[in-house]
């Protein structure tokens, strides 16, 4: 097996939807991109850029027009790749308890009742949700809500974790304790993320690398590698000169998108 | 004295009120009784018919009749809904047809059900069945087009085989949509009953009312009416506290009235 086989590569990967009228609209211009193993890419972009068709393309959600799409296999066991995918919304089924949430998806892979049981509610209690196991979703608040979804993603131990915006609904305090329990954890497992966000300091607080997209047809504009030291502690890089200056430059290139994306709708 | 005591008192007042003006207005010739009978009336002869019996039999027949339709509907609506609501094409193919039916007055189907197998419990539990089935299949069809397709991409991508994502997703997503499709039936099921006895029957409610009717007896009409109000609020009730048990993950509680 080859060690520095991308975890994910697309090659040239476009897509192009019509709309009612018949008109053809060109949602994706030709795309390479190839995010190691391990690596943390966030992706940034005016809405409407395309960023989340992208992450739904990398998920198999989406189909694409052309290109070629290629997830690598597990490294170490050669199995097919894994994938967690976060949404922004919690998506968890409100007719079952938490635990019996957090539990779906090794339930699914065909994991011992007992066993998946078992590892549920050590995930629970690792994301500080102990004691409402046994709660339905509408009985938590969205940040107890959206850690329930990260168990659950979790707990299955994905290869690649693919999120769209998964915190973007949160209040600002919820929204800081949950992306610090997610660093520590990303930080001691390591895993592929590929993280679309709008927001330019949670890109920067978490990634290695951050892609600013174009407006639609989105496009890569810039990239940027953010080499801050780790494990990182979300108000020390804040207050970084360097982060000043990268929160700056991004801001800049997303700036002009954000201008045309609004000349659009405004026309 | 709490909200909820406060109706339920109301609640007993306004229905005492109700018939003590009732009984007054006859007592006292406001209105002649031949129309209206009178709550002691009514009260005289319900006793009188639950001591020879007649009126159980006759509540009997016809909720086996509405009850055997009611259960047939769901069965049947159900399996309809889930295949329509599964096939994308199919489902979109037959909407306009489903619509037309749904929109066709269906106890005017009575003479031609009548007509095809007879006067007797067939009649009853056909109309009662057509009644039901469409509501219940149009509910489940609903409730499977309504689901969140967050939920089952997120299921697909833990892996949830197309089985489970029936099991575990699109078939919880119908619940509500068939418990409340369910509450509207049962009383679609009675109607249906009733209506086949109308036209024609030996026994049952419908036909305790035809004939009382027949013989300008209103108080002979007013007491199945009574009986069949109190086993419509029972039925109603129980289906609620289903509700209830089944829905207790939704923020709110199913209303009572």
């Amino acid at each position: 097996m080859n060690e520095t086989l991308p975890a994910i590569d697309l090659h040239q990967i476009t897509k192009r939807i019509y709309s009612k009228n018949g008109a053809e609209i060109e949602i994706l211009q030709p795309i390479d991109l190839k995010v190691q193993q391990g690596e943390f890419l966030a992706l940034v972009g005016p809405s409407g850029c395309g960023k989340s068709t992208l992450l739904n393309i990398c998920a198999g959600l989406t189909p694409f027009t052309s290109g070629q799409l290629m997830v690598a296999p597990n490294p170490s066991t050669g199995a097919k790749a894994k994938l967690g995918y976060m949404f922004q919304t919690d998506s968890l089924l409100p007719w079952r308890t938490i635990l019996k949430n957090v539990q779906c998806g090794l339930d699914f892979d065909g994991l011992e009742k007992s066993l998946a049981e078992s590892q549920a509610r050590q995930m629970i209690q690792q994301l500080g949700l102990a004691g409402f196991e046994n709660h339905y979703p509408s009985e938590l608040s969205g940040g107890m809500r959206q850690r329930a979804s990260l168990a659950r993603t979790w707990v299955t131990s994905p290869d690649i974790l693919l999120m769209d915006e998964p915190f973007g609904a949160l209040d600002s305090q919820t929204k800081q304790l949950i992306q610090e329990l997610f660093l520590a954890f990303w930080e001691e497992h390591r895993k592929t993320v590929v993280l679309v966000t709008h927001d330019i300091d949670e890109a920067l607080l978490m990634a290695d690398r951050v892609i600013v997209m174009s407006a639609r047809p989105g496009r890569f504009k810039s990239s940027y590698q953010i080499n801050f030291p780790r494990p990182r502690v979300v108000e020390d890089v804040r207050s970084r000169p360097d982060f000043v200056d990268y929160r700056r430059q991004i801001w800049n290139d997303l700036r002009q998108e954000a201008l045309q994306t609004m000349g659009k709708t405004s026309s | 004295m709490n909200f909820e005591r406060k109706v339920t008192l109301y609640r007993v007042i306004t229905l005492t009120l109700f018939v003590l003006l009732w009984e007054l207005s006859v007592q006292l010739g406001a209105i002649n009784g031949f129309w209206i009978s009178s709550p002691s009336k009514i009260a005289v002869r319900t006793y009188e018919l639950c001591i020879d019996g007649e009126i159980f039999r006759h509540t009997f027949l016809t909720l086996l009749e509405a009850f055997s339709g009611l259960l047939a509907g769901v069965v049947v609506g159900f399996l309809l809904g889930v295949v329509l609501g599964s096939s994308r094409i199919l489902g979109k193919v037959l909407e306009p047809f489903v619509m037309a039916i749904n929109s066709l007055p269906r106890v005017a189907l009575a003479p031609l059900l009548v007509m095809y197998v007879g006067i007797g419990f067939a009649s009853k539990f056909l109309l009662a069945f057509s009644l039901v089935v469409v509501i219940i299949m149009v509910n489940t069809f609903e409730g499977i087009r309504s689901v969140d397709q967050n939920l089952v991409n997120a299921m697909r991508i833990l892996g949830a085989s197309r089985v489970q994502m029936f099991r575990q997703v699109l078939i919880p997503n119908c619940v509500p949509w068939i418990l409340a499709g369910l509450r509207v039936s049962v009383s679609f099921a009675i109607v249906g009953a009733i209506v086949g006895e109308f036209i024609s029957s030996q026994a049952g409610i419908g036909y305790m009312i035809d004939k009382a009717s027949g013989a300008y007896d209103t108080t002979g009409m007013m007491v199945p009416l009574l009986v069949l109000m109190m086993c419509a609020v029972l039925i109603d009730f129980l289906i609620v506290q289903l509700s209830n048990h089944f829905l207790r993950w939704r923020p709110t509680k199913v209303e009572e009235d």
